[in-house]
Parts: structure tokens; C-alpha cells; sequence
């Protein structure tokens, strides 16, 4: 025992690494498995952080064997063979293993509890407690740590004495088993990109098993570091046929020791696959970030929505009452077609640029502003206010006629379908004539005609007869000022229409009633779909659904790629048009008022007080709802891996350098006394420093932006409907290089850091101490 | 020709450890001073003093009116090195190795190859010029090293153990190349347990727990010291 703690205190720099990348790979698959779980997102993500572990691991097991060689020698040469020899060589990592499991454990509870407080709003307490799974994971962790240590130490431990006791420190050449692995990993990560085109956005692919858009990133990051260090050492030997007659001492040299040494790309293999990981979920944090935005702005319409629940007309009236100028309050509604294959929106089109204003520039509905112009076709809605009707008969229509009853019915802004009657008494003679006036109800705050009905007899012989309606003022609003009222044609209608400012009413024998409407009742109306969308038809064309349901002809006039409140299927027509006539909107509807962010504490006050109105919805307050939902919590687990992979890669970076450092001494040292000065030596770590920056960064820019391409929306990132908003899958450029020139920067930073001082702090007399004498 | 190299008192201390006592010595040029002794007797040390890559505890090692001790560690450019470990650098091919410490001192490019090729034929291993140093056996990388510190045409040639894993006909060829360095005009300091290198040397010091115990002045050429000549 004493001799496992002495050995394990002795190799502290290596222990201490081991120790390291251990507690940060249970930790970090601990916390990926558990926010799975809690946030109902793939657990796939831990594979990732198992490849990066597996091989920085494995690298570090092999540079801790290769440094014990003259001891594993020892050993044999004391009778340790085979499993003995294993045995020997393993307690101490294993050991070390052990105990990074146990802080590993207690780290990732913390993270998860950490994480799940900061994001999670449904977490609770018990976050942090760990299941049936997450046992199950840390034993896997910890096998595939085991596993990976006992592959990296493999050769250091097998190969023969003669070789183990060498002190020439002769490079070995790459074994076979790592160059097939090597190959392994690069084909993995064609496959893995190939399923990830072939099925995104399922977690089909390798038989169901694994979700090839979660491991792909990992994959094609490792598979990058491959090649970069491959691509690195080729540029570098070409370099160095090239730099024969260099006169730079730094650029000599450098280009020699990165062509000639493989262990200076170790690390940077680890960074270049957790930066590729990384550039992933910030081009995932991004889309997810950007679609949250988007998705609370089409669902808002506005900077503030206030909801109405009395309908369309009670949003419409209260907006211009408030605000009769226009300029902060818009009424919006939207309704679910009868057959669910689009949903309508209606606004008060007129005000949009002034309310919305920019606000949905950033969404698909940015270009509505642009075209609310062709949706103002045909005769807008008329409100009218008052509390009585009167209506003007021409006497000499009414001689002749008998029980004749006009009945007018409107929509109040309550939401309900009011009749108002006129019933004229004949007059004592053929000339003048008679005004009938009736109160009206519910008119206060607005109501709109709907239609009309006339009822009448006339005398069983005798030529035809005719009412003749010469005026009809509504709530101080002259109804027949404009033409258009229009009948359904039949028998009993024929003679029946409007006439200059005229209504005429044909009577017949029975009684019939003759039902007059409104020209917006049945106008044709103009709207913008967005692209695919198939309208309903009819025999005449194209038909839409107004506010109350009725049909209109629609004429579609342009295209926009997503809608307010209804999203990226649906027809926008224009409010007051399409309420002209109409009745009370269907139940289904939603009516909203939305104001401009800057409206006047005034106008929302008189818009509060109107009473049609209840708790607005804001901009920030929603967003931040949203990016609190669970089911959009997958791209927070990817950060929080992305962050464990990062932490994986550092230690991976710190552990290769610092594990370079004697043999760099030695090298200044031997460069030293041949008389290069600690300059050109100093000179050529920063350009290897800086090479190895720009490989890393080109392979994470590269490689990033693929990576991100073909697996972003096979990543579940979002819930996704046949209405909201799509996830951007082309990843941000600016992203990714972001990603990558921090990789750079890091790897060169790192390596330059650690190598800065070699040069002045190795003097030829540290070969000394090799010496004998 | 230059002046002597000279040790005036000087002693070396190492972690409390006295590696070296009070040592005078004058170095002359055109001669082969042979130094002697058992392992750990200070040979190397006195070596590394001499060469400038340790600054002496007490006194002062000066050559052409300047002290050897640069400040640094790093010897002057007058000086060259065999080391007993070769100083190899491992990056570097065999007459990349011999290359680097003629760019270090000026000489243009396009004379580096040629004059490198040139110095590992002088040594016989001219076909290896291309091998990286760690493919080498030890006796080559030993002619390697010896090929590099000739090459620079040094006043100075301090050499290590230069022919401990050379054979019979390689040792008397690098010490025929060291005579004719010295015949140059240059000092050369060879560190050796070898009679064979103690023969073919002008001088020989003999250095024991850090102090010169034994001097011959002059060795003869079959390697019997001449009589009366030791104090």
C-alpha cells in the first residue's frame, strides 16, 4: 500500500492529470445523463463525452507508461510477467481511476443541481439525485476509463525489455492497432455524417440506436484532429525540404520538429474535436436563440398584446377609440380554418407600419410591411355609435301594401347579433314620406350592419309593388350613401336592388321576407399567403373565410414566408374588410389588440379603461418564457457538454505540453551548445505555436461549419409544428469562426505558454546532469 | 594563434557539493591536453567550467582577454563541444545536426550543406547524412557529434569521452582529426579513460575527488609519458 501511495505522490504532475480528466469525464457524462432525464432530451449527448474521454485518457495513459518504462523493465527483470506485470503497472491509475470516480460523482451532482436551478424552472428539488441510469453510466464511465487506460498503456507494457531499457529515446513508429484506429475513427465519422443527412431530425439511423446528428459532431471533431495532424506533419516536411536554405535558424527548426515529432498534435487533436463539438452548440445555442425570437415575436405580433376576448369588432373599436390617429394600437385576429390545413390572420392593416413597426423584421413576416397596401381592396368596415336608427319610406310605395317590416340586424362590439325593427304605418296619402325611428342597444361603443330584411304583403292583383327605402341612418351613419347592397336573386327578388340612394323592395303575395346585404358582405378580398399554401375553392375561384365565417373570394396578392400569430402557414387579410358585413366572429378566433412598445402611458389607460381588454403579454417577459420551457432545454445540455468537453480538451492540451517538456529541454540544451542562441530556439517554439494555432483553427472552421450543417436539425433542438417558425440549419459563419479562432488562440496560447521559458531555462549544462563524470 | 585558456583558481560548489578545488591550469594552443580520472572525479565538470557552460563558485576562466563564463550558459563561439551524451538534437537528421552549428555562427546557406557533407566524411559517415540521429547506432552518433564540433573550426575543442563507443580505427581517426585541430593552432581538452586518447595527447592531468593529482607535461606519441615530467 505504501509503495502504491509513494508511487502515486512520486508521478504527481501525471497523477494529478489522470485524476483530473477522470473526475471530468464521470462528471460530465453524470450531468449530460441527468439533464437528459430531466429535460426529456436524447441521452445520446453522453457518447460524446465518452469518445473525448476514451481518448484523451488513452493518450495520457500512454505518456505515463512510456515515462515508467526503465520501472516496467525493472519489474520484469524481477520475475513480473503478463497479467503480474499488468497488475503491477495498473494498480496505481486504476487506483487514481477510483478516487476521480468518487469526485467525479460528487462534481457532477452539483453541476446538475447548478444547471437545473439556473434553467430549469420545473426542476424543483432532487435534481442532483442520481437513478437507475445514472449509476448505469458512471459504471460504463468508469469501464471505458479502465479500458482506455489499459489501451494506452498496452504497448509500453508489452513491448520487449530490450526496447523498455533503450535510453537513446528512440521515437517508435505509430503501431499498427493506433494507425487502424486512427482510420476507424475517420471512417466512423463519414458514416456518421451520411446518416445524419439521410435522417435528420430522427433518431433512426444506426438501427435506432444512436441519433447520428449527437454523435456525428464528436465523430467528424476527432476525425478533423486526425487529419490536421496528418495535414500538419505533411506541410511541415514539405516545409522543411523547402526551408533547407532558410536563413531564419526558428523556421528551420520548427518545421523540423513538426514533421519529425507526432506528440506535438496530441492535444491539439483533443481541442480541434471538442472545439468542433463546441462550434456545434453555439450554431445550435444560435438557431435555438434565434428561433425562440422569432417564434415570440409571430406570436405576439407586436411589442405588447392585449388580449380581447368579445371578438374582432370589440378589438377593432377598442384600438380606435384609444387611438383614433392609428399610430400605437392595432387590432389583430386570428382564426383556425374549418378544415385546419392553414389558420387566417386579420389586422388592421392601415396601421401596421406605424404599430409594428421593425418588430417582426428579424421573422419571416418581415416583408408583410411591404405589401399591406394590396390588401386595402373593397369597402372597409363601418362602425357606427349611437343609440337610435331611423329609416325613410317614400308614402306613395307604402299605399297599396300592407304589414310591411324592415328589420336591420347589426354586430354589437359585446360580440352579439342585435335586430332593430321599423315598421312603417301607412300613410294617409300617396305623397311625402313616413321616418321611422328606433332605439338602438348595445350601440355605445360601436356596432356594424350586418343586413337587412324587408317583409310586406300586397294585394293578390294588381301589378307589382314596390318599398322604396330612400334613406336608413345608423347610429348617425347614412347606410345608403354608398352603393352595394345586394340580394340573393330569386323570383320574389326580381325588380329588388339598390338604385342611386335608393333601396327597392319588391312585395309579393306571400309575405316573403327579401334579405338585403352590405357591399363587404360578399366582396372580394385581397390576401398574402405564405408559399405552398392551397386555398379552398370554389366555382368561381379562390375562397377565404372572414372573421365570422363566411366565404369571400380571395384574390392572393403576394407572398410572405411566415405570419403573426399563426406562423409559417396561413392567408393575412386585411381586418376591416373582411368584418364589412360580417357577423360575430366564430369562437374559435382569437382577437388581440397589440401597441407599440413606446405607446403613451395615456393611450393604455384609455385602452384599460375601455374594459375589452385584459393582461398584456410583452415582448421580454415572453422570450424569457420561452427559453424556460423544458422542451427547449436540449440546447443547454449541449452547452453543458460542450463545456465538459472543453474542460476534457484543456487538461488533453496541458497534460501534452507539459508531458513535452523534458525532451524539449534537452533539445534547447543540445541546440544551445552548438551555439543557437535561446532566441532562434525562443523564435522557433512561437512559430510552431502559431502554425499549430492556425491548423487547429482552419480544421475547427472547416469542420465546425460541416459538422454543424448536416446535424443541427437532427438535433431535436426544438419542438417542431407544421406551423412554427423553422430552425435555421445553416449554421452562422461568424459562429463558427468565433469557435475557431478561439481553438487557435487557445492551442497557441497554451503551447507557446508552456514553451516561452524552455528556451532561456535550459542551458547546455543540464545535458550535464546526464553525464557521468 | 590566440593566447592559452586560463583556469585561475577556480572551484566549483553544487548544492554544498565542492565538484572542483582550487584548479590552476593553462590551456595552450596547438596542443592535446588529455584529462584523466576515475568516474565522478570532476572531468566533466572541469570541462564544462573550462568551456564556459558553468560559472566557477570562485576564480575565472579567460581566453583572447575575456572570460569564458558569458553569463548565459552558452559557450562562446570560439568554443566547441563533444559531449560524453552526444547533445544531439533529435529533430534534426545527421547532417542537419552538423548544419545547425555552422548557421549558428554565420555562415551563409548556401555553404552549410556542402561544408556538413564535408565534416561527415572527415568521420566516414557521409552516407548518413540524411538519417534522423535517433536511427543511428551510438558510435555513430558519437562520430556525429565529433563531426559537428570540428566542423566549426574552433580555437576551442573541448571533447567528452569523445571515443567511448568507437572502435579501434574510429578512435584513432577522431584523434589524428583532434592532433591536426590542435596542429590548427586550436586548444583541445579531451576527457577520456582511455591510455589510447591518453597517448596520443600533448599533455596529460590526471583529476581525482576534484583536484589535479598527476600531470605529464608531454606524452609521447606511444603513449609513455616522459620522464620527470609529473608533480
Amino acid at each position: 500500500m505504501s509503495q502504491l501511495v509513494r508511487g502515486i505522490v512520486w508521478r504527481g504532475r501525471q497523477t494529478i492529470t489522470l485524476f483530473l480528466l477522470g473526475t471530468v469525464v464521470v462528471a460530465g457524462c453524470l450531468v449530460a445523463v441527468r439533464f437528459s432525464e430531466l429535460t426529456d432530451t436524447p441521452a445520446g449527448s453522453v457518447g460524446v463525452l465518452l469518445l473525448l474521454g476514451v481518448v484523451a485518457l488513452s493518450a495520457q495513459a500512454a505518456a505515463s507508461a512510456r515515462s515508467r518504462r526503465p520501472e516496467i523493465a525493472l519489474a520484469q527483470i524481477r520475475g513480473r510477467h503478463g497479467v503480474r506485470l499488468f497488475v503491477y503497472f495498473l494498480t496505481e491509475p486504476f487506483a487514481v481511476l477510483l478516487l476521480s470516480t468518487v469526485a467525479g460523482v460528487l462534481l457532477g451532482r452539483l453541476v446538475t443541481r447548478l444547471a437545473a436551478d439556473r434553467w430549469l424552472e420545473t426542476a424543483g428539488g432532487g435534481a442532483e439525485r442520481i437513478g437507475r441510469l445514472g449509476w448505469s453510466t458512471v459504471a460504463i464511465t468508469v469501464a471505458a476509463s479502465v479500458a482506455a487506460v489499459l489501451a494506452g498503456s498496452w504497448r509500453s507494457v508489452r513491448e520487449p525489455l530490450v526496447e523498455q531499457l533503450d535510453s537513446g529515446h528512440r521515437p517508435r513508429p505509430s503501431a499498427t492497432v493506433v494507425l487502424f484506429g486512427q482510420t476507424v475513427v475517420i471512417v466512423a465519422a463519414g458514416i456518421a455524417a451520411f446518416q445524419a443527412t439521410q435522417h435528420p431530425g430522427s433518431r433512426g439511423g444506426w438501427a435506432g440506436i444512436v441519433n447520428p446528428a449527437l454523435i456525428s459532431p464528436i465523430l467528424l471533431g476527432l476525425a478533423a484532429g486526425q487529419l490536421a495532424a496528418w495535414g500538419l506533419r505533411a506541410s511541415a516536411a514539405l516545409a522543411s525540404r523547402r526551408s533547407r536554405g532558410a536563413d531564419r535558424i526558428g523556421v528551420f527548426l520548427a518545421v523540423r520538429r513538426m514533421a519529425r515529432r507526432s506528440d506535438t498534435v496530441v492535444g491539439t487533436r483533443l481541442v480541434i474535436a471538442a472545439a468542433v463539438v463546441t462550434a456545434v452548440t453555439a450554431s445550435a445555442t444560435n438557431a435555438v436563440g434565434s428561433w425562440q425570437d422569432e417564434s415570440t415575436r409571430l406570436s405576439l405580433g407586436g411589442p405588447r398584446q392585449y388580449p380581447v376576448d368579445s371578438g374582432a369588432l370589440a378589438a377593432y373599436q377598442a384600438s380606435h377609440l384609444a387611438d383614433p390617429a392609428g399610430r400605437w394600437l392595432m387590432a389583430m385576429v386570428s382564426a383556425p380554418d374549418g378544415s385546419e390545413s392553414y389558420r387566417r390572420i386579420f389586422a388592421d392593416t392601415d396601421r401596421w407600419q406605424r404599430v409594428v413597426g421593425d418588430f417582426l423584421d428579424s421573422t419571416g413576416a418581415g416583408s408583410v410591411a411591404d405589401q399591406t397596401s394590396q390588401l386595402e381592396v373593397g369597402q372597409p368596415l363601418g362602425v357606427a355609435t349611437g343609440d337610435q336608427a331611423s329609416m325613410v319610406f317614400t308614402n306613395r310605395s307604402l299605399i297599396g301594401v300592407s304589414q310591411v317590416m324592415v328589420t336591420l340586424n347589426y354586430a354589437t362590439s359585446g360580440g352579439s347579433i342585435e335586430p332593430v325593427t321599423f315598421r312603417p304605418k301607412r300613410p294617409a296619402s300617396g305623397s311625402g314620406a313616413t321616418t321611422v325611428v328606433t332605439r338602438l342597444r348595445g350601440c355605445d361603443d360601436g356596432c356594424s350592419v350586418v343586413g337587412l330584411i324587408v317583409e310586406g304583403f300586397r294585394p293578390h292583383t294588381g301589378k307589382a309593388r314596390f318599398v322604396d327605402i330612400t334613406a336608413i341612418d345608423f347610429g348617425g351613419q347614412s347606410l345608403l350613401a354608398q352603393a352595394g347592397w345586394t340580394t340573393t336573386p330569386s323570383e320574389s327578388t326580381v325588380g329588388s336592388g339598390q338604385r342611386a340612394d335608393q333601396l327597392t323592395v319588391g312585395l309579393n303575395y306571400f309575405g316573403d321576407p327579401t334579405s338585403f346585404y352590405p357591399a363587404g358582405a360578399t366582396q372580394r378580398l385581397a390576401a398574402l399567403t405564405t408559399p405552398g399554401l392551397s386555398l379552398d375553392s370554389s366555382r368561381k375561384g379562390a375562397i377565404a373565410y372572414a372573421v365570422d365565417g363566411s366565404e369571400h373570394l380571395v384574390e392572393e396578392v403576394g407572398h410572405v414566408t411566415a405570419l403573426p400569430m399563426i406562423g409559417r402557414t396561413g392567408a393575412l387579410l386585411d381586418l376591416p374588410r373582411a368584418m364589412a358585413g360580417g357577423g360575430s366572429t366564430i369562437a374559435a378566433a382569437q382577437a388581440v389588440i397589440v401597441a407599440r412598445a413606446d405607446t403613451p402611458a395615456t393611450v393604455l389607460e384609455l385602452l384599460g379603461s375601455s374594459g375589452a381588454v385584459g393582461e398584456p403579454r410583452a415582448f421580454t417577459s415572453s422570450l424569457e418564457r420561452a427559453q424556460r420551457r423544458p422542451e427547449v432545454q436540449g440546447v443547454r445540455l449541449y452547452t453543458l457538454m460542450s463545456g465538459f468537453a472543453a474542460l476534457i480538451a484543456l487538461l488533453g492540451l496541458a497534460a501534452a505540453v507539459s508531458g513535452q517538456r523534458p525532451e524539449r529541454q534537452r533539445e534547447a540544451a543540445s541546440l544551445r551548445v552548438t551555439g543557437v542562441r535561446a532566441r532562434h530556439i525562443r523564435a522557433a517554439h512561437r512559430r510552431e505555436a502559431m502554425w499549430l494555432a492556425v491548423w487547429a483553427g482552419i480544421a475547427v472552421g472547416v469542420t465546425g461549419w460541416l459538422a454543424a450543417r448536416l446535424t443541427l436539425e437532427g438535433l431535436s433542438l426544438v419542438p417542431q409544428t407544421a406551423y412554427s417558425p423553422v430552425l435555421q440549419g445553416e449554421p452562422r459563419w461568424s459562429t463558427v469562426a468565433v469557435v475557431a479562432v478561439g481553438a487557435g488562440l487557445l492551442v497557441g496560447l497554451v503551447t507557446w505558454g508552456a514553451n516561452r521559458r524552455i528556451a532561456g531555462g535550459s542551458p547546455p549544462s543540464l545535458l550535464r546532469e546526464e553525464m557521468t563524470g | 594563434m590566440r593566447g592559452p585558456l586560463l583556469l585561475d583558481q577556480i572551484e566549483l560548489v553544487i548544492h554544498g557539493k565542492q565538484i572542483l578545488h582550487p584548479i590552476s591550469l593553462e590551456l595552450q594552443p596547438g596542443e592535446v591536453t588529455a584529462v584523466s580520472g576515475p568516474s565522478g572525479s570532476g572531468k566533466t565538470s572541469l570541462l564544462s567550467v573550462a568551456g564556459g557552460l558553468l560559472a566557477p563558485t570562485h576564480g575565472a576562466t579567460e581566453y583572447d582577454g575575456r572570460p569564458m563564463w558569458q553569463g548565459d550558459g552558452d559557450p562562446r563561439s570560439e568554443v566547441a563541444f563533444v559531449l560524453q551524451v552526444y547533445g544531439l538534437v533529435p529533430i534534426l537528421s545527421a547532417q542537419e545536426n552538423v548544419g545547425v552549428a555552422l548557421r549558428a555562427r554565420g555562415v551563409p546557406v548556401a555553404e552549410v550543406d556542402s561544408r556538413a557533407a564535408q565534416a561527415l566524411d572527415r568521420f566516414y559517415i557521409g552516407d548518413l547524412g540524411d538519417r534522423q540521429v535517433e536511427e543511428l547506432s551510438g558510435g555513430q552518433m558519437q562520430r556525429v557529434a565529433c563531426a559537428r564540433a570540428f566542423v566549426v573550426g574552433a580555437q576551442v575543442l573541448l571533447a567528452d569521452e569523445p571515443t567511448s563507443e568507437l572502435d579501434e580505427g574510429n578512435r584513432s581517426h577522431v584523434m589524428a582529426e583532434m592532433r591536426a585541430e590542435a596542429a590548427d593552432g586550436a586548444i583541445v581538452v579531451v576527457a577520456t579513460h582511455d591510455d589510447a586518447v591518453v597517448a596520443a595527447a600533448h599533455r596529460h592531468l590526471i583529476i581525482d575527488e576534484g583536484r589535479l593529482v598527476d600531470r605529464v607535461a608531454r606524452v609521447a606519441h606511444r603513449g609513455r609519458p616522459a620522464a620527470g615530467a609529473t608533480w
